[in-house]
């Protein structure tokens, strides 16, 4: 990001900021240095590149400090730097959520006197008021910027494709790293996490998902945020309203399916109309008034509103008669889905056996193909993500593909034919996710047979040489292991959520 | 004034390259010059359809390529030369008259097509060509004939024979045969004209290769016969399609799994096209060990006469109505099975398509078409959504998916022309319909006789893949048709194709 004109922002300091506030809030901001790795989405056994990003971060508690989620992404490395100094300090994530955004860290060994204060969390913001954006300038001084909020609404996360509340801010700063704090009379109000520099606007993470963070990371186990189960559809067409003979005027959304295990799944069906949900009036664009925001989207009472775990009545018209159903609320795992989208870029399970890849379709894996990942990829697997990534049949339900073929003379006549095919069967046995796959592997010693998707003929794997094979590929292509299976519970060690819609038309995830 | 000083410079070089041609004696080329006046310019208007909006056509173009005369006042040349003609006129070499000509077969699979011209004077002074007997060898020197850009009269470009391949047939898109490959420089306006070797025509010009120099393509001379012998009826069928899909039996472990003894060999069959012709005689696991008699090898070529190629050029030379013989290893036992070769009829096969006007059906603004590879061609790769990606994914994987299944074809809501009555439409565009008003969706037609029958005064639509369903107002629907039309320049709010209209 372009580093501001320093002589622009010290007139509006002056103007706007009483000096003992700006000194107090000085004190917590640090800058967050990450050395990071992705897995290679192709070779799973390896990895990309290391990089370096740098933020912010905020103290927020003793040896605590929090920034965002998408700046420790795959961090090997967290860094902290204190204004005006060199020292870097060691620090540890103790727990990141991609759905919100939000990353809590531990400071390794804190000198003392460390000079960091910690910073409240603002419980409250008039909207009509101006807020101080902080950041380090190009010689590591506070630089201060002013602020005007702008708009409320649940938007788009810039590095995952989640919902999330999020306040735009008007503002003349160019943000120079995400986790720029934003206070307010001695309080934090939240992190900055994109900005659009053309049109002067900053999204920033407001205190309301940072309290509800904080508090749910300070009581083991971390819950998440709630979701409900269902895919909906604004239901603004008079013609379709008549249809479904809803005479409610302008209120109401259509329900298109439901999540199979989900709460929504027990009390919902398909063409129900939503009413109201937990005791807000919900328009027929999916609004509600919020009493602290005014005019949100539904999908607020939910994420922002609730617990994992809650209740919720939910006022409906079913075949034309109202009811009140209720709906209980969970947390919706990335890996629940049939195709998980794995932004976190974590070690996907697979497995090497006589030079088939053997994985799980992942959101991660189709577009690590480039920008034209639509149209290079085999359609069919890019049409089960497009249209279907939430539809499993049963819960764990995963695409199990081979990804590929690392040439070898055990799989001679195999080699260039089949890519980015569906596995349906291993050795005879059925199989839906790569738990299957180990579970057949582990009793019938080795891969013997692959059946795929449509093709009627099994590809077959000579036993007699394949430990030989496996040996040979290995050391040929530096496989340092040909298995990787995370361990029962292993999973979503840092809250991977689960997907929502985007936000153009078409159906919409809650 | 300026025009006829550039035709006197073009003029020069086509005649020095001819004078050329004829001073190095050789026999070859002095054999290709007496060819020389059955080789014609062919004038082509044509205009083709805009699959968009598919009650229009594109602007009209105009093109030239070449033909040659063959026997029974004929002229051979390629099907993408004539294609979607409005107005077809032939040249001989040296006579400044135009006459007009009209197509009599197309074959859009293998690329060639007949004209005729109905003023008898055209035929003066022409004599149909000589075919050869078979293909030539490589290295054997070929003259090509035609009338390419860069010039108004007969041009001749020579080379050798490059290769002898088996390629997809970019005119379809779809179908690959026998291809000749060559040296000698084939252009733009090439297309159509003969590829000669000792007197006799071995092939026709019809394509290039982007980014390669010294490649171009030529029709060989068992692609054409097959062509003249398939319209002798009067009726061109086409290539029959065996429809079985194979691969190679090379890895010991799968062959050992199909019990193939060691001293057999073949090509294992995985998918059967629902549509070809092996569907019913031949299943998947059965190993092809044999066509016609030529033992297959594990990676599918048998030898045919010295020359190895692949099985399938066999079928090659087969008639629809002909049948093909295979010595098939099934369940552990060797097994005769004659496979009757049937007439493709496979509306899922998604080959270009020529000389045709899509079919469409416009009700309250929303325009229904059949799913073409013309249509997927309209829409911009840069915005995909659910629904166009969907699209690639049942033309790809129609009959492997089953998804052909209970369908004659594929409807697609292909736009929403805006009007008060179908607003809040947009998110169907470019949805394949599964219902309307409750009655399934097979064909066009089926569209049009659903909506007949609003359910409750409305029309209601499914599409595939969606669980929410387009409803607008019959009644509404029924008043604004008219201005719709009207209004958006629509001359008729149906096409359908002769003998599919309900």
């Amino acid at each position: 990001m372009k580093r501001l004109r320093p002589g622009f922002v010290l007139t509006l300091l002056l103007i706007t900021l009483p000096a003992t506030a700006a000194e107090n809030t000085d004190a917590s901001l640090l800058q967050v240095i990450v050395t990071y790795q992705e897995t290679d989405p192709f070779l799973p056994w390896q990895k990309l590149q290391p990089g370096m990003r740098t933020g912010y971060g905020v103290v927020v508690g003793p040896s605590r400090v929090l920034t965002t989620e998408g700046l420790v992404r795959n961090q090997k490395l967290v860094e902290l730097r204190k204004p005006m100094t060199g020292e870097k300090i060691p620090a540890s994530v103790v727990i990141a959520d991609c759905t919100v955004n939000l990353a809590l860290l531990q400071v390794k060994n804190l000198p003392e006197p460390s000079g960091l204060l910690a910073l409240p969390v603002a419980v409250k913001l008039d909207r009509k008021t101006k807020v101080d954006i902080l950041q380090f300038d190009e010689i590591s001084q506070i630089q201060h910027g002013d602020a005007r909020m702008v708009q409320v609404s649940m938007g788009a996360l810039p590095k995952a494709p989640y919902q999330s509340l999020s306040f735009d801010l008007l503002t003349d700063l160019n943000v120079n790293g995400e986790g720029a704090a934003v206070v307010k009379e001695g309080a934090l109000v939240g992190l900055i996490m994109s900005q659009d520099p053309v049109g002067r606007i900053a999204a920033m993470i407001p205190y309301p998902v940072i309290q509800h963070f904080m508090r749910d990371a300070g009581a083991a186990p971390y819950d998440g945020f709630a979701s409900a189960g269902f895919l909906w559809s604004v239901l603004v067409d008079p013609a379709k309203r008549a249809y479904l003979k809803v005479d409610t005027p302008a209120r109401g959304i259509l329900i298109l399916s439901c999540i199979p295990g989900t709460g929504a799944s027990e009390v919902l069906k398909p063409n129900d109309v939503i009413l109201e949900w937990d005791g807000h009036p919900v328009d027929n664009m999916g609004y509600y008034e919020d009493e602290d925001f005014g005019r949100l989207a539904f999908s607020y009472l939910i994420k922002g509103r609730r617990e994992p775990g809650d209740v919720v009545p939910v006022k409906i018209v079913r075949d034309q008669a109202e009811s009140v159903v209720q709906l209980k609320l969970c947390h919706q795992d990335d890996r629940d889905a049939l195709i998980p989208e794995n932004v976190l870029g974590e070690a996907t399970e697979y497995l090497v056996d006589g030079g088939f890849m053997i994985t799980e379709l992942t959101g991660r894996y189709l577009r690590a193909h480039g920008t034209e990942w639509e149209h290079v990829m085999d359609p069919r697997i890019v049409h089960m993500y497009l249209a279907g990534k939430h539809a499993t049949a049963a819960p764990g339900e995963h695409v199990v593909i081979l990804a590929g073929i690392l040439p070898d003379p055990i799989n001679i006549g195999y080699q260039q034919r089949f890519r980015d095919e569906v596995i349906t069967a291993v050795n005879g046995q059925s199989v839906s996710n790569m738990t299957d796959v180990f579970r057949v592997v582990d009793r019938d010693g080795s891969v013997r047979r692959l059946t795929l998707k449509s093709v009627g003929v099994d590809l077959v794997l000579d036993q007699d040489t394949l430990t030989k094979a496996n040996a040979r590929l290995a050391r040929q292509y530096r496989v340092p292991a040909l298995r990787y299976q995370l361990k029962e519970g292993q999973n979503a060690p840092s809250a991977n959520g689960d997907s929502g819609a985007d936000n153009t038309g078409g159906p919409k995830k809650e | 004034m300026m025009k006829s000083s550039l035709n006197a410079g073009a003029l020069a070089v086509a005649g020095g390259v001819l004078l050329f041609g004829l001073a190095t004696r050789s026999p070859a080329a002095s054999a290709a010059t007496a060819i020389r006046s059955s080789v014609v310019k062919i004038h082509v208007t044509f205009q083709s359809d805009d699959y968009s909006l598919p009650w229009q056509s594109g602007q009209p173009m105009i093109a030239t390529g070449s033909g040659f005369v063959i026997e029974k006042r004929r002229i051979l040349t390629n099907a993408h030369v004539v294609s979607n003609a409005r107005f077809l006129q032939v040249q001989k070499d040296g006579d400044p008259r135009r006459y007009e000509a009209k197509v009599t077969f197309a074959g859009h699979d293998c690329d060639l097509a007949t004209l005729t011209v109905d003023d008898p004077d055209f035929f003066k002074g022409t004599s149909p060509v000589t075919f050869a007997k078979e293909l030539p060898k490589l290295d054997d020197e070929v003259t090509v004939l035609g009338y390419p850009m860069g010039g108004d009269r007969l041009s001749l470009t020579r080379g050798v024979v490059s290769r002898v391949d088996y390629s997809v047939y970019s005119h379809s898109a779809v179908d690959q045969h026998l291809v000749l490959q060559v040296d000698a420089a084939i252009n733009p306006g090439n297309s159509g004209g003969p590829i000669v070797f000792n007197g006799k025509v071995v092939g026709l010009a019809f394509q290039g290769l982007m980014w390669a120099e010294n490649i171009g393509y030529g029709i060989p001379i068992p692609v054409i016969r097959h062509f003249l012998d398939d319209i002798q009826d009067n009726v061109y069928d086409g290539y029959p399609e065996l429809g079985a899909y194979t691969m190679d039996t090379r890895n010991p472990a799968l062959r050992k799994d199909l019990r193939l003894p060691e001293d057999k060999t073949g090509i294992v069959v995985y998918y059967v096209d629902p549509f070809g012709s092996a569907m019913g005689s031949i299943t998947n696991g059965d190993v092809l060990l044999s066509v016609d008699g030529y033992p297959i090898a594990n990676d599918g070529n048998i030898d045919l006469g010295g020359n190895i190629v692949v099985f399938a050029e066999l079928l090659e030379r087969k008639q629809c109505g002909e049948s093909v013989s295979f010595k098939v290893w099934r369940q552990g036992a060797e097994t005769t099975v004659v496979v009757p070769l049937r007439t493709p009829r496979d509306p899922f096969i998604y080959r270009n398509q020529y000389d045709t006007h899509p079919e469409y059906y416009v009700l309250g603004g929303l325009v229904f078409s059949p799913l073409t590879r013309e249509y997927l061609r309209t829409l911009d790769r840069r915005t995909t959504t659910m629904n166009t990606q969907q699209l690639s994914y049942y033309m790809d994987y129609a009959k492997v998916d089953g998804l052909y299944q209970g369908r004659d074809e594929f409807v697609v809501l292909i736009r929403r022309l805006p009007h008060a009555v179908n607003t809040y439409a947009d998110t169907f565009v470019n949805g394949i319909v599964t219902e309307v008003n409750g009655t399934r969706i097979k064909t066009l037609a089926d569209v049009k006789a659903a909506a007949a029958n609003p359910v409750r005064g409305f029309h209601v639509v499914n599409f595939a893949g969606m669980d929410e369903s387009l409803v607008v107002d019959a009644e509404a629907v029924k008043k604004a048709d008219r201005s719709i039309l009207r209004d958006y320049g629509i001359p008729s709010r149906e096409y359908f194709e002769e003998g599919a209209t309900p």
